[in-house]
């Protein structure tokens, strides 16, 4: 199991929601020759990230994030930084929050002790493929942000 | 029957945004007496048939798993199946192992996360599975550890825990070596001691299940070899008729409501169940011994019409796999696994994929040309044939609980709700951040 994780996370059929699922592919090739570094394409797994996370040292989540900003911008936090306004019907478990799954793999002891958040604003969460231009302008810096957290 | 009290009840459990998608509920009484109660769907349609229509039959697979990422499998097998069945291709008997085996471990993921994260709280009266980390913690590690089996099952044969990237028209893109499937084969061993756990657990706490009984049509896959989630025909509890897949529409005939998004199901009757109990009602007697054993320490019975019951098949369904997977890997490694390749031509054709998917028999169907480029798609979901069972039974659980007070009924409503064990809000999983 290699120390570092990187999951991206979201679905390609759901435009800016892929941007995780989009910068995976982008990730695995800059980083094929790491040894201590996985990337991890999780898609919409949701609570598999228990499993995936689990004994590594250090997790960076890559994923589209309502956040309140301009879209395209991509911001850097922990959990400890924001809170959900997720609210959980828990009818089904196809209902996902990240933050919740982290909190419950902190209680379960499971959770790293350092993860990252990369947060990704969309500009439109929608069915289709293809991610609106204010994203897929940005790729290239995405992936060097990701990046820098290794260094 | 007791004398209801003259209560007013207005609730109204709303959803979010129609991105996501949810269920509403909605009841109102007036003088102890139900006037309204309807489950209301609003999610947005995801036109995801319109997205595999011009693409390459190699390419509609991979399109699909990404419908859902707890059912992922399902999607990829019914669209396996469904080109197969357009294009006349014809899978040798090593597929066919892997691909069940491959179903099976999402059939485990699915099942003990569905009984151990929602239904658990519920009937332990919590709000969610995290409280019980803390008091129940031998129960939630069981749960893990289940999940994590199919985790590392899906990822063993279908070459990642979900979006499998290994199974492919025809066959797969790569083979687990037969090292990773005797290694599978003593996880799995190992985990029938939480298997039993998990089923002496659920039936410590079965007397908190509702007992509800509303005389109902279930339907499922049916075949006469073994309890099947992948093969066979259309079976009802109403009619000895078996349908083959490839007319599905005979029976689901869809019908558009004006109180959901989603299109409605019904065959017999004004709507049926699909899922867990809709299996063991139709294919209980293929049941192996410890699936059996199961059903049998909780009474459970073909016939059975209590939908909060679906949990408790589910428990046996997971004996069932477990015990089947152990019989496919002996059958597989015995005869060895060997590389068969596969070259496919394209070729006109329509043709059906039909699987079971956890919560439900899934129906896909597709066009082709010449080509081999999709000309046409139609995908027919579990929870679509459920929607209208779940406003039936509200309509025949609500008057039988209203005066119980507001809280309860909500709480036995979206028990009911979560009984089915439905797919919404699982195409989108993105994060809604406030910074604090």
């Amino acid at each position: 199991m290699r120390p570092i994780l990187i999951i991206c996370l979201g679905n390609p059929l759901m435009r800016d929601e892929g941007i995780g699922v989009r910068l995976a592919s982008e990730l695995t090739t800059h980083l094929a020759d790491n040894p201590d570094v996985e990337v991890m394409d999780l898609g919409t797994g949701g609570l598999s990230v228990i499993h995936a996370i689990a004994g590594r040292k250090k997790t960076i989540f890559v994923d589209c994030a309502i956040m309140g900003k301009t879209p395209g911008l991509m911001c850097r936090f922990t959990p400890g930084q924001v809170s959900s306004k997720k609210v959980r019907m828990s009818y089904s478990l196809h209902e996902a929050d990240l933050l919740n799954t982290l909190e419950l793999s902190h209680r379960l002891g499971l959770c790293p002790d350092d993860v990252v958040i990369f947060g990704i604003e969309p500009g439109q969460i929608a069915p289709g493929e293809g991610l609106t231009s204010e994203l897929e302008n940005n790729i290239q810096q995405y992936v060097q942000a990701v990046l820098k957290e290794l260094t | 029957m007791p004398k209801k009290k003259k209560v007013n009840i207005n609730i109204s459990v709303n959803h979010v945004t129609r991105v996501e998608g949810h269920g509403n509920i909605r009841l109102r009484a007036s003088d102890g007496m139900v006037e309204h109660v309807e489950w209301q769907v609003p999610e947005a349609p995801r036109f995801f048939e319109a997205m595999v229509r011009g693409r390459s039959f190699e390419d509609i697979q991979t399109i699909v798993s990404r419908i859902c990422g707890i059912c992922s499998v399902t999607h990829s097998l019914a669209a396996i199946k469904g080109v197969e069945d357009a294009l006349g291709v014809e899978v040798s008997e090593q597929t066919d192992k892997l691909r069940i085996l491959c179903h099976y471990g999402e059939q485990i993921e699915s099942h003990s996360l569905h009984v151990g994260y929602l239904v658990a709280p519920d009937l332990l009266g919590q709000k969610s599975v995290i409280p019980l980390v803390a008091s129940h913690p031998d129960m939630v590690k069981t749960i893990i550890r289940l999940h994590r089996l199919g985790n590392t099952w899906m990822e063993i044969i279908g070459g990642r825990m979900t979006h499998p990237v290994s199974l492919k028209v025809g066959g797969f893109t790569m083979l687990p070596s037969e090292e990773k499937l005797r290694e599978l084969k003593g996880m799995i061993e190992k985990a029938v001691p939480d298997l039993k756990t998990l089923a002496e657990v659920v039936l410590s706490l079965a007397d908190k299940l509702p007992d509800f009984n509303r005389e109902t049509e279930y339907i499922a896959l049916s075949g006469p070899d073994y309890y099947t989630f992948y093969h066979g025909d259309i079976a009802s509890t109403d009619t000895d008729e078996k349908v083959p897949v490839q007319e599905f529409e005979r029976v689901t005939n869809e019908y558009v409501v004006a109180q959901s998004t989603a299109k409605w199901c019904k065959w017999h009757r004004e709507s049926y169940a699909v899922g867990a109990l809709a299996r063991f009602n139709l294919n209980a007697g293929q049941l192996l011994p410890m699936a059996a054993e199961t059903a049998k320490k909780f009474v459970l019975k073909k016939g059975t019409c209590n939908p909060y019951l679906n949990n408790v098949a589910q428990v046996v369904e997971c004996a069932q796999v477990v015990e089947h997977s152990l019989q496919i890997i002996d059958e597989l490694l015995t005869k060895g696994l060997k590389n068969e390749p596969v070259k496919i031509k394209p070729k006109a054709g329509e043709g059906v994929g039909c699987v079971e998917a956890p919560r439900g028999i899934l129906f896909h169907r597709y066009a082709f040309d010449k080509k081999g480029f999709c000309t046409k798609a139609n995908i027919c979901i579990p929870t679509g044939q459920n929607h209208a069972n779940i406003q039936k039974d509200f309509e025949a659980l609500a008057p039988q609980i209203i005066d119980r007070g507001q809280d309860e009924i909500r709480l036995l409503l979206e028990m009911l709700v979560r009984s089915y064990d439905p797919c919404i809000s699982c195409s989108t999983h993105f994060l809604n951040v406030e910074f604090v």
